[in-house]
């Protein structure tokens, strides 16, 4: 029952991008098409289970003073590794998000994460937790990443479904189209949440 | 159990222990992705020859030679040649370099062109991905000329990307510069040579003598404007005093620049010169100078530049272009006021009137000649 609420939490009632708005650098940058959020999102939550589960079962040898110093190494060695891992098997999706992979070293979901979970709880809801909050993170990509490819560029995972002289919503695709679109998803969702909570 | 209490000596030695064993995982992930990564990366390098050249059955990548900082592939079916992959880029895309790999097939048409890598805006210059390149498939650059209609060539331009199409047309006529220049010489020695030929490489050797004649017919172009290509006369307006005949007609070159004569009934009145001068801050600047029939100078513009907005880019604003009208080069020195000359730098931008100068001297010089 813990473990389930653990991991649901970070789907939608604690969502990192929509209701705790954390690491909406990537959320805005890298979603302008689906097949970028997902490998966003993937990489992400890669990071964010790896790292926390090392810093869960080292947490006794990590003194209280140099923690953070301690996090950040742990978190971009990972990063690191998901880099080369991304390298070697999707190198198309690798280019496309460029210097955002290893800027998830500063990924505040991570920072966060790793701060008020792993640093005081045990390895498995560490686990689930930091499963549901990547999960939560990936779909919140996928979403904002669906929305704004299928508006600005008129295709879905770079299959165009519309013709060649279509004109698109180019903007969906330009850096305002993607506060006009997470803009539109919080309200939304925390209209939804506060009806449910009547 | 719980946490270790903070000391000095303990801090040190856990971050120790902890890089340690982190950076020995990620040595081990290293050595283990390494030829993963490799293979990628030449699988898609692969990909990208494959899709702009004919079928073939060689690795053109163990033949990669780099001429002038571009990579060329060479790829060949049994022992023919039956194409080049070249991987070419420019500076000029309006977010700055881009790169694609352009295939040429021995006789230096282009077959297929693609972009690899571009951070042109999206919607915009990233257009170049979709169809708009078929355009260059099967052209002969020696005929074809590579440059967008705007500019007079024969390129049809990403409308509201004209600076993308520059780009891209500015990356192909490198590769095929480069490939003439460096490549099919070569090939052509290698058929003289060896008297023992298929037939593809007999067509091939045909082929490589009609690049010869044709570079020799297009080289001596007529007196054609040779820096910028203007489309309406009403540009001179501003530049050359009361005119009636139609400068773009009495047209000359001198020097490399283009001259343009005003005339009214018949009496010159003024010359429009197009000058450029290589050392602006961005690269070429392209400007108008327009002369009296006496020597001074009317007025000036600003044709082309790639100088930094905001800073570069005010030479071509009235505060400092104002400054030579009426000024005679033979009294005025056209050297900016720290290399003791008499024009006022734009501040923050010495490279760029310091390039403005240099183009406008040259075109002094050709006006001398000219008016002779």
């Amino acid at each position: 029952m813990g473990e389930l609420q653990n991991f649901s939490k970070g789907i939608l009632k604690e969502n990192p991008v929509f209701i705790m708005v954390l690491g909406i650098c990537p959320a805005l940058a890298v979603t302008t098409s689906l097949i970028n959020a997902i490998g966003m999102g993937i990489a992400t939550t890669f990071v964010l289970i790896f790292s926390n589960l090392v810093i869960s079962v080292m947490k006794n040898l990590i003194p209280d003073k140099i923690r953070t110093i301690i996090f950040v190494f742990i978190t971009a060695v990972f990063v690191t590794i998901a880099d080369l891992l991304m390298k070697s098997i999707f190198p198309e999706i690798n280019k496309a998000l460029g210097i955002y992979i290893p800027l998830i070293v500063v990924n505040s979901i991570i920072l966060s994460r790793t701060e008020i979970l792993a640093n005081k709880n045990k390895i498995i809801p560490t686990f689930f937790d930091s499963l549901g909050m990547g999960i939560g993170f990936t779909l919140a990509l996928m979403i904002m990443g669906s929305i704004r490819e299928i508006l600005g560029n008129g295709s879905i995972c770079n299959y165009v479904f519309v013709g060649e002289n279509t004109r698109t919503i180019l903007v969906f695709i330009l850096p305002p189209g993607a506060f006009i679109v997470y803009a539109y998803m919080i309200a939304l969702l925390k209209k939804s949440l506060n009806n449910n909570a009547q | 159990m719980t946490r270790i209490a903070s000391s000095l000596k303990i801090n040190i030695l856990s971050f120790s222990l902890i890089s340690l064993v982190m950076l020995a995982v990620l040595w081990l992930v290293y050595f283990a992705t390494k030829e993963f990564i490799k293979n990628a990366k030449n699988n898609a390098e692969l990909e990208k020859i494959k899709s702009v050249l004919p079928a073939f059955d060689n690795n053109p990548l163990d033949s990669a030679k780099t001429f002038d900082e571009l990579v060329f592939y060479t790829a060949k079916k049994g022992d023919s040649i039956i194409g080049f992959a070249c991987k070419t880029f420019t500076e000029r895309g309006f977010n700055g370099k881009f790169s694609l790999m352009v295939g040429f097939l021995p006789n230096g048409t282009i077959y297929k062109t693609i972009i690899l890598e571009q951070n042109e805006t999206p919607g915009f210059g990233s257009r170049m991905k979709s169809k708009w390149h078929e355009q260059f498939n099967g052209k002969d650059p020696a005929k074809y000329n590579l440059t967008v209609k705007k500019d007079g060539g024969d390129v049809d331009a990403i409308s509201s990307a004209t600076i993308s199409s520059r780009a891209y047309c500015d990356a192909i006529e490198t590769a095929y510069l480069s490939l003439m220049k460096n490549i099919l010489k070569k090939a052509d020695t290698v058929t003289t040579s060896e008297p023992s030929e298929t037939n593809n490489t007999v067509e091939l050797k045909k082929d490589s003598n009609i690049i010869k004649k044709d570079s020799v017919v297009a080289a001596p172009m007529p007196a054609k404007p040779a820096i910028f290509q203007f489309s309406d006369k009403s540009i001179f307006n501003d530049a050359i005093p009361a005119f009636d005949n139609d400068p773009l007609k009495d047209f000359k070159s001198v020097n490399g620049l283009d001259i343009y004569i005003g005339k009214k009934n018949g009496v010159i009145t003024g010359y429009a010169i197009t000058s450029f001068s290589n050392k602006g801050y961005g690269g070429k600047v392209i400007i108008l100078v327009g002369f009296n029939a006496d020597g001074s100078i009317n007025n000036t513009s600003l044709v082309q530049h790639n100088e930094t907005q905001g800073l570069g880019s005010q030479v071509g604003g009235p505060d400092f272009k104002d400054q030579f009208k009426g000024k005679n080069p033979a009294l005025f020195k056209l050297q900016i006021k720290a290399e003791g000359g008499d024009v006022d730098a734009v501040s923050g931008a010495t490279f760029s009137s310091r390039a403005f100068c240099d183009a406008l001297q040259k075109a002094y010089y050709a006006f001398l000649k000219a008016k002779k």
